[in-house]
């Protein structure tokens, strides 16, 4: 095995977790977040020897995911694939949280997410991963004071769509 | 996360869920090499098509096919130079989002200039195919007298025609995308506004 994929398969392990959100949060479709999570796979793997250790691998990491899956989206968006999400429930999910309350306020989230506009569920997806303002502004090539402005304003939209659920 | 929604509250949600996923192709190499092959073929291509040029001007075939292969040998060349030349830009990855939405306007606009250059391309390959076909008809017409001889020209014509109407087609779709994405980066600009 190869020095490039000792690092890749460390960094997976480490955040996959975090990469999955990342799918389920932009592709409903069980099939094309398979695909999706290859993308982003692939995207990792040929950028990890690039990380020049700026920011933290962290940020490095959901950077590519968040790209990837932005790419993606307008992909999909543009050959007509629907993106319903109607269909995100955790049907099929074997995730920890089995505790059904928890269950379902996590599907709340996930949906809501869903409805916003991508830019708006780009920087909550940051913001939710625990990243700071710095690393979100390095993130979307935005000023940190714009990164304030702009989550403030998607959190607000955030809080709308959970409520009216 | 209750009924009245709480940030903190969504971020512990958020971060303790572990969604899980199929588990990854291990297929790196093979995909970082098909991406490498695509252009190599290209190379390959013009490898193969300069000796069998040689071998045909040293043969005794007629000076019209010299001509022919030689004009095939340049237009080969010309496309390989612009398969090379407008991809140029396209191998970085961008690290944050307002430098991917410029890429991905990038990649559109090269798009559009492949799909231009290829109905040019192809254009000018028709129009010297019927030339040399007309030329060959009038100046050497037991070339033409072979039972496949003039099936082969009209294919060769039928399949050059087939790829101009496609390369629109690709132009097409890759301008529509462009004015998305363009309206993407504009939106994602506008959202600090």
């Amino acid at each position: 095995m190869g020095n490039q994929d000792r690092i890749f398969n460390s960094a997976w392990q480490e955040y996959k977790a975090a990469i999955a959100r990342v799918v389920k949060s932009y592709e409903a479709i069980p099939a094309l977040q398979e695909e999706l999570q290859q993308d982003i796979a692939f995207a990792v793997w040929r950028s990890l020897p690039n990380f020049n250790q700026k920011s933290s691998l962290k940020t490095y990491i959901l950077s590519i995911a968040h790209n990837r899956a932005i790419s993606h989206v307008a992909k999909y968006a543009r050959e007509g694939v629907s993106l319903s999400s109607e269909d995100i429930v955790l049907a099929g999910d074997n995730s920890p949280v089995r505790d059904f309350e928890t269950g379902q306020k996590h599907s709340r989230l996930l949906s809501g997410l869903q409805k916003l506009p991508i830019g708006q569920r780009q920087i909550l997806g940051l913001a939710l991963e625990g990243l700071s303002y710095d690393e979100i502004a390095e993130a979307l090539g935005i000023t940190v004071n714009n990164v304030g402005v702009r989550l403030n304003r998607a959190k607000s939209a955030l809080k709308e769509v959970v409520e009216k659920q | 996360m209750s009924e009245k929604f709480d940030w903190d509250e969504a971020v512990d949600q958020w971060q303790s869920h572990e969604p899980e996923l199929p588990s990854i192709k291990r297929n790196m190499r093979w995909l970082s090499w098909r991406m490498k092959a695509v252009l190599a073929l290209d190379i390959v291509g013009l490898m193969v098509l300069l000796p069998f040029a040689f071998f045909i001007f040293q043969s005794e075939e007629s000076t019209s096919i010299k001509i022919w292969f030689s004009i095939t040998c340049v237009l080969a060349v010309v496309g390989v130079y612009f398969d090379f030349y407008l991809r140029r830009e396209l191998w970085q990855q961008p690290t944050n989002t307002k430098e991917l939405l410029n890429h991905m306007i990038k990649r559109e606009k090269a798009g559009v200039r492949i799909g231009q250059f290829a109905v040019v391309y192809l254009g000018i390959f028709l129009v010297i195919l019927i030339s040399w076909a007309v030329s060959v008809w009038f100046l050497e017409q037991e070339r033409f007298e072979g039972e496949y001889a003039l099936l082969s020209v009209v294919c060769g014509s039928v399949i050059m025609l087939v790829s101009i109407i496609m390369s629109m087609v690709y132009k097409k779709r890759k301008q529509k995308r462009l004015q998305q994405v363009e309206l993407e980066l504009e939106k994602f600009l506008e959202a600090d506004k």
